[in-house]
């Protein structure tokens, strides 16, 4: 099977080739041309993915559910297309025993919107990562299910020894309070051991009371953990090729245990 | 004449705007010639949340869409001629904006002059349309693709989105010279469910309306 889809992979680089060499018209005629071949929404990559849609090829190169995935995967990036682990997740979500699809309604993906915003009259990056959250009545919505940047450090964590508002500082109205408020750089510190920074909340509360301020989402990828074993990001690479648009751009063996650390460690801040 | 049209199903939006019919029966026109979604769809719009549709309803549904993106393109092609009246310019508008699913819809701009894109509310962006000093601008729709999945919101609607490519033709005769772009562009399509009383019994329609507009790419025409 692994040889077959090398094979598949072959023909693919012939095939992308071939269509480089029929584009001789205008920038208008490239983008028309392009237009059938691209992936054009996510839900066309659902829809590829799960080969409801099968792709069109130049010289009538017959669509198969393999093609079809491979058609979906950022060939520009050798390291990507050529490695053992693509070609062993192309053997498990082409193969139709194995029951593979993706749908809207899956729970574990996820949008992470890369976003510029202005604080402290500095522009700064956020990225807003979003999941689709259903209602009792089956209907969706996006939510906003966390925030990471640069402007939110993990705390570190306190020296006891050192930093901490000595156990009579009561009697004096907590002056060691003041001093760590106007200190500010080891605020973290003086927080309890099972304190975990909820930074959601707090972009929530700057975005809303206008200490961040909002300027552009800079571009969005998504995250897909819904095949067992497996992660995969999807980018929407813009270019002038048949194979653009959203693309997948990196896969990665993960288990369900990973997962769900994954989850907690870069989208929850371990809460 | 253009009731005996509607009936026959021939009736064009291009010769409404030629003839001078009331605002208000245009308005009405526009509702129930294009945009209202068939029975036979509206009624396979279950309660799932995800409805996923057939080639067949897709291929009515791209029609009802394209008719309704069609419209848009003559509304800003009235909206954008130098040589229409400001009365007739400000008539298209508000054909235009009764397309959307609401004012607060937005449509992102870029131009083949600055790598930077604006988003304009679809009211000042057609108002802005309208001092745009262009003799006359052409506006064509290549291709449309429509995603098949539409998802159900909280408010009940159902949202999905549509991707085209839309050449723009702006022709002057001043300084400013000729303008050509070609964009590729998606755009939310809403179906807006309403309820409709005949008598004592009440059905469910389904009116489609258009959303935020976004620019992915802009090229030479």
């Amino acid at each position: 099977m692994v040889k077959h889809l090398f094979l598949v992979f072959v023909a693919f680089f012939i095939f992308i080739d071939l269509g480089k060499g029929q584009i001789t018209f205008g920038m208008d005629s490239i983008m028309l041309q392009r237009f059938d071949f691209e992936d054009k929404q996510i839900a066309e990559f659902f829809d590829r993915f799960n080969y409801k849609e099968p792709v069109k090829f130049a010289n009538n190169l017959k669509s198969t559910r393999a093609r079809n995935i491979i058609a979906l995967i950022n060939l520009k990036d050798t390291g990507l297309s050529h490695s053992p682990e693509t070609l062993n997740f192309l053997n498990l979500v082409s193969n139709d025993s194995n029951e593979v699809h993706l749908g809207f309604y899956d729970e574990n993906w996820y949008a992470i919107s890369h976003c510029s915003f202005s604080y402290l009259n500095k522009n700064c990056l956020i990225d807003i990562i979003l999941k689709p959250e259903a209602g009792l009545d089956s209907s969706y919505r996006w939510v906003i299910f966390d925030v990471k940047s640069d402007i939110f450090p993990a705390p570190t964590k306190a020296n006891r020894n050192i930093t901490f508002i000595n156990p009579m500082d009561h009697e004096v109205g907590f002056s060691e309070l003041s001093k760590a408020l106007i200190k500010r750089n080891s605020i973290f510190q003086y927080t309890s051991d099972s304190y975990r920074a909820d930074y959601l909340s707090a972009f929530l509360i700057m975005v809303k009371s206008g200490i961040l301020k909002f300027n552009q989402i800079n571009f969005v990828d998504f995250q897909f953990l819904q095949v067992k074993g497996w992660e995969f990001t999807v980018k929407n690479f813009n270019r002038s090729d048949y194979n653009s648009g959203w693309l997948i751009s990196s896969i990665k063996k993960m288990t369900e245990t990973e997962k769900h650390d994954y989850i907690k460690n870069h989208f929850m801040n371990n809460l | 004449m253009w009731i005996k049209k509607l009936k026959m199903g021939k009736y064009s939006k291009s010769m409404f705007l030629k003839n001078k019919i009331t605002h208000k029966v245009s308005v009405i026109f526009v509702l129930f010639s294009f945009t209202i979604v068939p029975n036979a769809f509206a009624q396979q719009m279950s309660e799932d949340g995800v409805k996923t549709l057939s080639q067949e309803q897709l291929d009515g549904f791209r029609e009802q869409a394209i008719k309704t993106i069609n419209d848009l393109e003559k509304f800003v092609q009235v909206i954008a001629n130098k040589k229409n009246s400001l009365d007739k310019k400000n008539d298209a508008i508000e054909l235009a904006l009764d397309l959307f699913i609401s004012d607060t819809t937005t449509i992102e701009i870029s131009s083949l002059s600055s790598n930077k894109t604006h988003i304009y509310p679809i009211g000042g962006y057609l108002a802005r349309l309208k001092l745009l000093p262009y003799l006359s601008v052409k506006i064509t729709w290549y291709k449309i693709y429509l995603g098949t999945q539409f998802v159900k919101g909280p408010n009940g609607y159902y949202y999905g989105s549509a991707t085209f490519l839309q050449k723009f033709e702006g022709r002057s005769n001043n300084e400013m010279g000729n303008y050509t772009d070609v964009t590729k562009r998606h755009i939310i399509i809403v179906l807006k469910k309403l309820d409709l009383l005949n008598g004592d019994s009440k059905t469910n329609k389904y009116v489609l309306k258009l959303g935020d507009i976004k620019v992915e790419e802009t090229t030479h025409g």
